[in-house]
Parts: C-alpha cells; structure tokens; sequence
C-alpha cells in the first residue's frame, strides 16, 4: 500500500528529531509535523522581551489557554483558566521544540532509576512502576546523544556515578567560572564530591554549528546564537532535512489522527498556516509533542474502536503525569569579601559555575529514615535577564518599593556580589491527582478542547526536596555566600514533562509497550517523554534523546530496507 | 495581517513612507509616530503617567530616572500595540484617573504640581485601595523594561540601564529587523 511518506513524526523536538535523523539518513522519507514557525540559529538573540517577558516562543494564552487545577488547603481542587494567570504549560512551540530554550544540563538516568518499585518498595499514594528496560539497554544511547547532539564534560568518579561505556565526553568541559574550583574545595572539606555538570553544549566546533559564545547562565529560555547548544534542530534536524528524505512542515498543527475500524492509524488531519485542514498518511506515526499536548492530541483522536481517545481502552492516557520534584536556593558571594584580583575574577559573566552533587541520588541517612530515593543539587549562576531580576524585588516590608530605595537595592543586587542559585532535582512521584484530560465544554480558536491540567504532588517531593535544597545551602554557605536560603516547593515547574503515556510490558497498566508503540495501535509509537512510567531525578531531555534513538533503531528493524532506493 | 499590523505599530510614518531603517543599524521605535489615541489616555493623562513614573524612578546625578530612560513613551509604545487586550490599556487609564481625582479631591491641584511628599502620601494611600497596588505594580515593571531592555525597543537609551547596573548584554544583541513583532 503507498503512502505520502514512511513516516510522520508529529512533533520536531527532542523526542522526535532523533526519529526523523535515524530514519531518512536509513532511506527512508520522513515528514515532521510542527505547529510553530521554523526559526534558524540567526533569528536567536539574547533577547528578553522576546524569550521572557512577551513569550513569543509559546501560543497565546488568550487562544489557547489550558485549564490548571491546583489543590486548596481543605483539599478540594480549584480550576483556572491559564489566560492571565501566571501558570504557562507552553513550551518552546517552533522547529526544534523547547529543546531549543533549555539551559541543557545533561544528567543520565542512574540504574537504580528503573527499577524504584523492586528496590524501595511501594510509597503510599504513589503509582510508581519499575521501566520494562534496564539502564544497560539505554546506556549505549546516551553514549549516541553525547556524539550525536553534543554533550561536553568531564567524568569524575563519585559513589553514585553511573556505569559508562565510553571512557568520557567526547567534547571536553566548557570554559568554568571561578566559582567550579571554590565549590570543589568546599566539597573536598565536607566530604562530598562535586562533579562537573555536563552540558548538551559545544565546546569546539563541528558540523556547521560553532562553539559556545559564553554568555554564562543566558542559555535557559533564550535560543542559542552560534548553534553550540545541542537544540533538537541544530543539532538533529538540520541533518535530516539535508539527506533530502525529510520534509519539516512548520505552522502545521495536528487536529487529529484518523483511525480505521481495526483501530489502525489511516491518516493526519492537520491545520496549515492558513487554518485550512490537510490531510497525510503514513506507515508508521510518532508521536512527540510534549507529554501533555500528546495526551491531549491521543483524547481527541477518537475513532470507531477508541472512543475514548486513541490508545486509551485502559484510561491511562493523560494519567501519571510528572514534572519534575524538588527544591531550590540561592545566596550572594560579595565582592567584597575577596581580594580585588578575585573579586574580579568573580564578576566574570560569561563562563559556566557547571557543579552538581549526586552524592544523595540514594539517601542513606538514618535520620531521615529508611533507605530511599534521593536526586541531584546543580549549582548555576541566576539567570542575567535584568528586568526579570530586578522586578523580584518590587516588593518591599511595607508593600511595594520604589523611589530611591528601590534603585539602592537593585544597585546592590547586580553590583555587589555574584547571584548564585542551587536547583535540586528529585523524583516527582507519579500519583491519582497528577494528569491531564480534555476539558469537555471548553474549546480554543482552532475548535479544539481545552486540556485540563491536575498538577497533585506527593509530599514526599517536599521531604526529598528540602533534604537537598539544603545539602546545596550547606555547600554555598562554604564557599562564602550570604544571604543563603533554601526550600522545596509542590509546584510544578511546567518547563519539565514527562508520564501521561507510560510504557510498560502489561497492556492493562501502561499505554506503550517496551518499544514505546502503543499497546493498541500497532503504527503508533510515542517519543517524547510521556512514556516514563517515573522520571529520574535529573532533568528530562537527555533521557528523551536516548529512548527516541533507541526507538528509532527499533524503527529501522521493523521498517527494514527502504521502499526506495535512493 | 497581524505582522503587518504589527509593522504599522512600531514602525509608524517610516513603514509608510517606504523608508526602512538601515539593516543591523542602532534605530529606535518612532516614538513620535505613535498616536496617543491608541494608548487609551489622553495628553493630561499621560502627562500625570509621566510625573508618577518620575517619583517611582527619580533622576538622580548618579543613576538614571524614568525620564532618561524613555519611561513614558515606552509605556505609550506597549499601550498601543494592536495586539494588546483592551482590558489592560482600561486597567493603566482607569488607575491614572484615580489618581488624578485623588490629587483634585486632597489638593485641588494637578499631581504633577504636587511636592514630593505630597505624591509620596497619595500613592502611597492609592496602594491601599483596591487594584492600586497592582497598578502601581505594572508601572512599576513598565519602568523597570524602559530601564533594562535591549535600547532597540527605544527604553535604555545608549544602554543607560545596563551602565548604572553594570550589566553585561548576551551575545547576540537583536537587531532591529530581527525585533520580537518582527519574528
């Protein structure tokens, strides 16, 4: 049987650029649908009207809003609507997807990551399930995205490093700020052990892409401007499109997967720039939009043998979403308190603070409690965006500040000292209040149902989370920082998504089988990362590169030679 | 549409008369070329603005107040993109009418031609009612943009802002055809 293409890859982010590079570089002809514009590496900027405070890079809220449900204090859920309010659950909707705007602190997933529920035991209240692969079956992947996308670093040994099959990064660590080797002392005097923080950043140039400019914490939310960031477009893309196999449509927004009466995908209906809906099929279909806008694309996908949505007999689709859980912190490292050689050294915005400690990845602590599941503390520099530094601190003791106090302390936030910030990363546990279903009156501009988001969390992220936010309290307080706070929080950070999709070998509890193609739809396959059943305590994407490779080698298996040859 | 609209906005007599600015050149939004109908206040209006921007952001010898930051017609610049809801241009209006009858009532007089403490105390009792705060809030950060954002949109002059705070920009800064409307 023809089709337009051997496969459409609904999505061009991290999850599925990895399919479209594997595949049409095999032979085969790829589409890949994005609903945002196609913008290159020259349209990036350090820009922060553009990246932060107009959103220019998500769809509108006044068209597309969803509908965010948070819990009140007496436990019942209150519903808002996204439009004017602060939640955003947008991310990064143009050709290369948020993988674009992410700062790229590139953790891998530690063995232990698969298999929570064999070796901690269930938590009440939380759905976590043991992954139907083992990290040796994405190892050699992760190894594939450091030369593939391009991840820079230094492997340091420590006791919860995980096993490596190459020796080390296969770019050498970016150039550091002088704050890397004084948190190294300060570890080397506690005991813990600071490792370098790998970055899905170049560090020496390759393949038409340049090396880092340095601009220190600026990467996160803005487009890199010399394509050293490993973006799912720079990095992935690009290269596809130039085998001439893969086509990339922008301004294409999928209403619609179209299935047949055995439940087999026929088709994609899809909005053009125009608003107009076209039509194209394909033998095999992957989906990467996101975990919550794949959710909501398999719900309104129903069909003669899914009305229920696509894939979701069981009802799973939408449910176990996660974020990611955790903690946070800051302090200031005052000038002042150094020479004038090193406070100079200091001042220094540019170069990377690129410290973590996963000494806590599993916390064994009696006095916490029993042996469980910890995470990873990255130290960073606070993001430069001045105006959204300097509007944090409108408010004062007695209501708002302004006048000349207002300038005085904006004068010592950016002059006196060096803004230093701790990110502690744990595992936001799957749970019943954690998902994302269409709302069934409410609709946006293109007529499409509104997605509802329950954004419950375990308290245990609270407990986990504070732990850590204050072991990296601890290491800035060594190393000189004042004003040095630290806490956790149960809100969801909404750049970090994954679950609503998991994988699992039991078609009654999971969506997708081991090799991410749902249980019920044999052309169906989901890469971004929604099928985690639980998401590690490290950020998502290098995780979603891995399996989206591990997917597309799967891929070539099942689709063999190309119907073409080219 | 929406971009052209956008063009017209920013870019006012100059689209029209088919005079592009010089690619990658240092150019600044007309500020001249905005009409004031489209902000949704009048002169007298903008000119109370203009004096609370001034006493929430003075100009001091040292560091640079609202007025050398381009403040107010910045605010004008944002308050007349055509893509703006409406109910934001109404929420700006609605809170300089306030204040302007709160100066009439406590002093018969226009705020602008208030002493310091006079417009210290006014404002101050304006944040304790209700949709003050948040006003002032917005002004607030409106400010804060003129202050620091790339001086392509028109606030910053000659990176003012960034000078005073010793801020240093990212590589690369936008260029003027690569503004974020124009995208």
């Amino acid at each position: 049987m023809s089709h337009d293409f051997d496969v459409i890859v609904i999505g061009s982010g991290a999850g599925g650029s990895p399919v479209a590079l594997t595949l049409s570089r095999a032979g085969h002809s790829v589409l890949v649908l994005e609903r945002g514009p196609w913008y290159s590496t020259e349209d990036f900027y350090k820009d922060e009207l553009a990246c932060c405070l107009r959103d220019i890079y998500k769809p509108s809220r006044r068209e597309e809003p969803h509908i965010v449900e948070t819990e009140r204090d007496d436990g019942s859920w209150r519903a808002q609507n996204t439009n004017n309010s602060r939640w955003n659950f947008w991310n990064g909707n143009c050709v290369g997807g948020s993988s674009n705007f992410m700062s790229g602190y590139f953790h891998r997933l530690k063995p232990v990551d698969f298999h929570l529920l064999s070796e901690f035991g269930p938590v009440e209240g939380a759905n976590i399930a043991d992954w139907p692969i083992r990290y040796e079956d994405l190892e050699p992947y992760y190894s594939r995205v450091e030369r593939e996308v391009g991840v820079s670093g230094k492997v340091r040994p420590h006791p919860h490093a995980e096993p490596r099959s190459q020796a080390d990064f296969p770019y050498p660590p970016l150039q550091e700020h002088a704050v890397a080797a004084m948190l190294d002392e300060a570890g080397e005097r506690l005991g813990y052990h600071p490792i370098p923080t790998p970055r899905a950043i170049l560090s020496r140039p390759v393949e038409g892409r340049n090396s880092c400019a340095y601009n220190g914490g600026y990467c996160g939310s803005t487009g890199c401007s010399t394509g050293a960031k490993g973006s799912a477009r720079s990095a992935l893309l690009e290269r596809a499109v130039a085998t001439g196999r893969c086509e990339v449509r922008p301004h294409s927004l999928v209403k619609r997967l179209i299935t047949d009466a055995k439940g087999k995908i026929t088709g994609v209906e899809y909005f053009n720039k125009e608003g107009v809906l076209r039509q194209v099929d394909a033998g095999i279909y992957v989906v990467a939009c996101q975990a919550i806008e794949s959710a909501k694309l398999l719900l309104r996908s129903t069909g003669p043998k899914f009305p229920q949505g696509l894939a979701n007999s069981n009802g799973l689709v939408g449910k176990n979403l996660l974020f990611a859980g955790g903690g946070a912190g800051s302090g200031q490292l005052p000038y002042a308190k150094f020479s004038a050689s090193k406070a100079r050294e200091l001042a220094q915005t540019g170069f990377f603070v690129n410290r973590a400690l996963q000494d806590w990845y599993v916390i064994d602590d009696k006095a916490f409690g029993p042996r469980q599941k910890g995470g990873t503390i990255d130290f960073v520099h606070v993001h430069p965006s001045p105006v959204l530094r300097a509007s944090r601190h409108l408010h004062g003791d007695h209501g708002l500040l302004w006048g000349k106090p207002l300038k005085r302390n904006l004068e010592h936030l950016f002059r006196d000292a060096v803004p230093l910030k701790i990110e502690a990363f744990c595992d936001w546990l799957p749970n019943d209040n954690s998902f994302v279903t269409l709302d069934p009156s409410r609709k946006d501009k293109w007529g499409m149902p509104l997605g509802r988001v329950r954004t419950g969390y375990h308290v245990q992220n609270l407990k986990v989370g504070w732990y850590l936010a204050a072991k990296g309290a601890e290491m800035l307080k060594a190393i000189g920082a004042e004003e040095v706070i630290s806490f956790a929080s149960g809100a969801p950070p909404t750049n970090l998504l994954a679950g609503t999709c998991r994988f699992g070998t039991d078609p009654k509890t999971s969506v997708l089988d081991p090799m991410c193609r749902a249980h019920e739809v044999e052309n169906l396959y989901v890469t971004d990362g929604s099928f985690m059943p639980t998401g590690g305590s490290v950020p998502y994407t290098w995780t979603i590169y891995a399996n989206a490779f591990r997917v597309a080698d799967h891929l070539l298996q099942r689709l063999g030679r190309p119907r073409v040859s080219y | 549409m929406k971009r052209r609209n956008f063009l017209c906005w920013s870019m006012g007599g100059l689209l029209l008369s088919g005079t592009l600015p010089a690619q990658g050149k240092s150019w600044m939004p007309d500020f001249a070329a905005i009409r004031l109908a489209a902000t949704g206040m009048d002169a007298s209006q903008w000119k109370t603005m203009a004096a609370v921007q001034a006493h929430l952001f003075p100009s001091e010898e040292h560091a640079p107040g609202a007025e050398e930051v381009n403040a107010a017609p910045y605010l004008q610049w944002v308050l007349s993109d055509p893509g703006l809801d409406e109910a934001t241009r109404e929420m700006f209006r609605k809170g300089v009418a306030s204040i302007m009858a709160l100066s009439k009532e406590a002093h018969n007089q226009v705020f602008p031609a208030l002493t310091s403490a006079q417009k210290e105390k006014l404002l101050r009792k304006f944040e304790s009612q209700p949709g003050g705060r948040h006003w002032l809030h917005e002004v607030l950060h409106y400010i804060l943009e003129a202050a620091l954002t790339d001086p392509v949109y028109g606030g910053n002059p000659d990176g003012i802002g960034w000078k005073w705070l010793g801020h240093k920009p990212g590589y690369k800064r936008p260029p003027a055809d690569k503004r974020y409307f124009l995208l």
